[in-house]
């Protein structure tokens, strides 16, 4: 297929925590406003003034400075950012808002505090930690819209005069859900026998919004749409299409790897994917703007730590949802080394979607960067190579 | 280095290859020694009376693996009380006698409500199953129901009594697909699960996130069980982490 205009941009754009969208915003006056976890509501960190960047450490090499701060049985996602942050990756922060999603993310940003590793020279820099609801019901949602508005809300005003009223909430809904419609109507081109756009570009395109001021990206997300629209598809006959499931991936190489085996990955329901992170939110005029970002949120957040029996059962259905929208032969479901939460969802969604519903499953863990894991290849060659078999001899889904 | 007192000898005496059993019992004087050797009887009869003279009990230490374990009891109680003398032998056997009778109880409520020992339904239906670090003071405020721990039966005192104790489960739960890097005390509770080695009983659970990931992560696949094979109703409840702060009250 013809490369699109833009791939390279966004590719460079997630080289480095801090990309030129990050300085040009900066440099307009803008607050970054640094998160870590999807349970941070986006919209929120993204006000009129402000604009949010989910941190990431690329081409992390070695992880042992965090490791000594947090010990070898952490998830390497959370050193790897506690790493960057002694390094001074992230001094361009000018704030960081974590959630309780994980207790090691929570540790990693407590750690950058007691190191004052991030915004030292910064006065009005601040820290925030919020404790998110575990079950998604009426009490979660006062819990989160409380947090959200004494560890979101009122700090950004307090420090840096942001308007934090319903009205630039909604503004920032609006922004936020026209990026969403934008990837979203990008994904729509990865159904079909022949996509017009590989599980790669898709990934590299949506963890671009993550990491860069979504209204400087908005054009370029629009010209790719158009791209797209007149994009020639290739030849190229996919051995099987799968649906990827898990925790973080902010490494591109992963998704890279699993399309060289001949893989396409057809939907991504992963932290950093866009389901259901892209999704857009509704608002109504007849409940403030904010508990209405929350309930959306609690509601259709994924995240294991959701642990109600309504969200443990509900995460499953809707990776069957998913792989039945995007016709996915295969799942694979991946968590990072050292990562509890996913550790005991991966375990359950393998069996479950395997047992129950029908599904080949491919069950991994990876290290945070994968690079070009010779023993992950294999094991995703060898899932691709069984689904291809099974789809030969007609094997069927229930 | 030698200790003057008493009838103390070095710990390392004890221990030695070939010898006969006394020379791995520790001598701390008459009184003491008399005084350590009436707790050890007092275990046992609390043990004999609450656990082992019901036939139903017998049977659980054969069904439940977990149960051989605590055939290790007076060695824990060995363990801790090593190298004591006077007040502090005693104050260390009354925290340790007290966890025998209180676990040896446990042990013979579980039995006696499970569907594969006791049966007694309407025990049964009586029956609160609560997590291991979940705060059982919660159900003091509900005095018609019997709270008991599943887990502190089977994974919680194992451990203690034997550090082998849970490998089996462990083993299990990661042979089911859990990663081995995860915390092994939720991961030997879901091993328990995984392995149908919990008994079953009780109206419902209530499973508590304390105190970790692991924990709130591992309530689900023993809940999947309870749930969907035992028909127990399961109601999770959410403790905060950052239970100081203000605003999570």
């Amino acid at each position: 297929m013809k490369d699109l205009k833009y791939l390279l941009y966004f590719e460079n754009l997630l080289q480095e925590a801090q990309n030129e969208l990050i300085l040009q915003a900066q440099s307009e006056g803008d607050i970054c406003v640094a998160y870590v976890c999807e349970n941070t509501p986006e919209p929120l960190l993204n006000l009129p003034g402000a604009f949010s960047t989910r941190l990431r450490a690329p081409r992390t090499g070695s992880m042992e400075m965090a490791t000594y701060y947090m010990t070898s049985f952490l998830c390497e996602y959370s050193r790897a950012l506690l790493e960057r942050a002694i390094e001074g990756g992230f001094n361009f922060a000018d704030c960081i808002i974590t959630p309780d999603g994980c207790t090691m993310m929570n540790r990693a940003v407590e750690n950058m505090e007691l190191l004052n590793a991030v915004g030292k020279d910064k006065e009005n820099f601040f820290y925030e930690y919020m404790e998110i609801p575990m079950k998604a019901d009426d009490n979660g949602l006062n819990l989160y819209t409380l947090q959200c508005k004494n560890h979101i809300l009122t700090p950004l005003h307090e420090h840096y005069g942001i308007d934090i009223s319903d009205e630039a909430i909604r503004k920032a809904v609006a922004e936020h859900n026209r990026v969403c419609e934008l990837i979203r109507a990008i994904g729509e081109f990865r159904k079909g026998a022949a996509p017009r756009i590989t599980g790669y570009e898709f990934h590299i395109i949506t963890l671009a919004t993550y990491a860069a001021p979504k209204a400087l990206l908005i054009d370029k997300l629009e010209e790719t749409l158009e791209e797209l629209k007149t994009r020639e598809p290739d030849d190229t006959k996919y051995r099987a299409r799968v649906l990827v499931v898990g925790s973080e991936i902010d490494d591109t190489d992963f998704i890279k790897l699993i399309e060289s085996t001949g893989a396409y990955v057809c939907a991504d329901r992963f932290c950093y994917g866009s389901l259901p992170g892209r999704d857009p939110i509704v608002l109504t005029d007849d409940e403030d703007a904010l508990t209405q970002v929350c309930r959306q949120y609690m509601y259709r957040g994924q995240c294991p730590r959701y642990m109600n029996t309504a969200k443990m059962n509900g995460r499953r259905e809707y990776v069957n949802a998913l792989a039945k929208e995007y016709d996915a032969d295969g799942i694979i479901y991946e968590q990072i080394k050292f990562c509890d939460p996913w550790a005991y969802e991966r375990m359950m969604g393998s069996h479950i979607l395997h047992d129950d519903y029908g599904y080949p499953v491919l069950s991994v863990d990876r290290p945070y960067c994968i690079s070009s894991s010779g023993q992950m290849r294999t094991r995703v060659q060898a899932f691709v190579e069984s689904v291809e078999i099974k789809r030969i001899q007609g094997g069927e889904k229930k | 280095m030698s200790n003057k007192r008493i009838g103390c000898e070095n710990f390392g005496k004890v221990y030695v290859e070939g010898k006969r059993y006394r020379s791995r019992r520790e001598w701390r004087g008459v009184v003491d020694t008399l005084y350590d050797y009436s707790r050890w009887l007092h275990n046992w009869f609390n043990m004999a009376r609450i656990v082992l003279i019901k036939p139903r009990n017998v049977k659980a230490m054969f069904r439940y693996r977990w149960m051989a374990n605590y055939l290790a009891v007076p060695m824990m109680i060995d363990r801790h009380t090593q190298g004591l003398r006077g007040e502090h032998l005693r104050i260390c056997h009354a925290e340790q006698d007290v966890i025998v009778e209180d676990v040896a109880k446990l042990l013979d409520k579980l039995f006696k409500g499970d569907r594969r020992i006791g049966n007694d339904t309407e025990f049964s239906k009586k029956v609160v199953l609560v997590d291991e670090n979940e705060m059982q003071s919660v159900m003091m405020g509900f005095p018609t129901v019997v709270p008991l721990s599943r887990e502190i039966a089977s994974t919680y005192i194992p451990v203690l009594l034997n550090q082998r104790a849970a490998i089996h489960y462990i083993d299990i739960a990661q042979e089911y697909g859990l990663a081995g890097d995860v915390c092994p005390m939720p991961e030997a509770e879901a091993g328990v699960s995984i392995d149908d080695d919990a008994p079953i009983l009780g109206c419902c659970a209530v499973q508590c996130n304390t105190t970790c990931d692991g924990s709130l992560l591992s309530n689900g696949v023993i809940s999947k069980r309870m749930e969907l094979e035992d028909g127990i109703p399961v109601f999770q409840l959410a403790s905060p982490l950052r239970h100081v702060n203000e605003d999570v009250q």
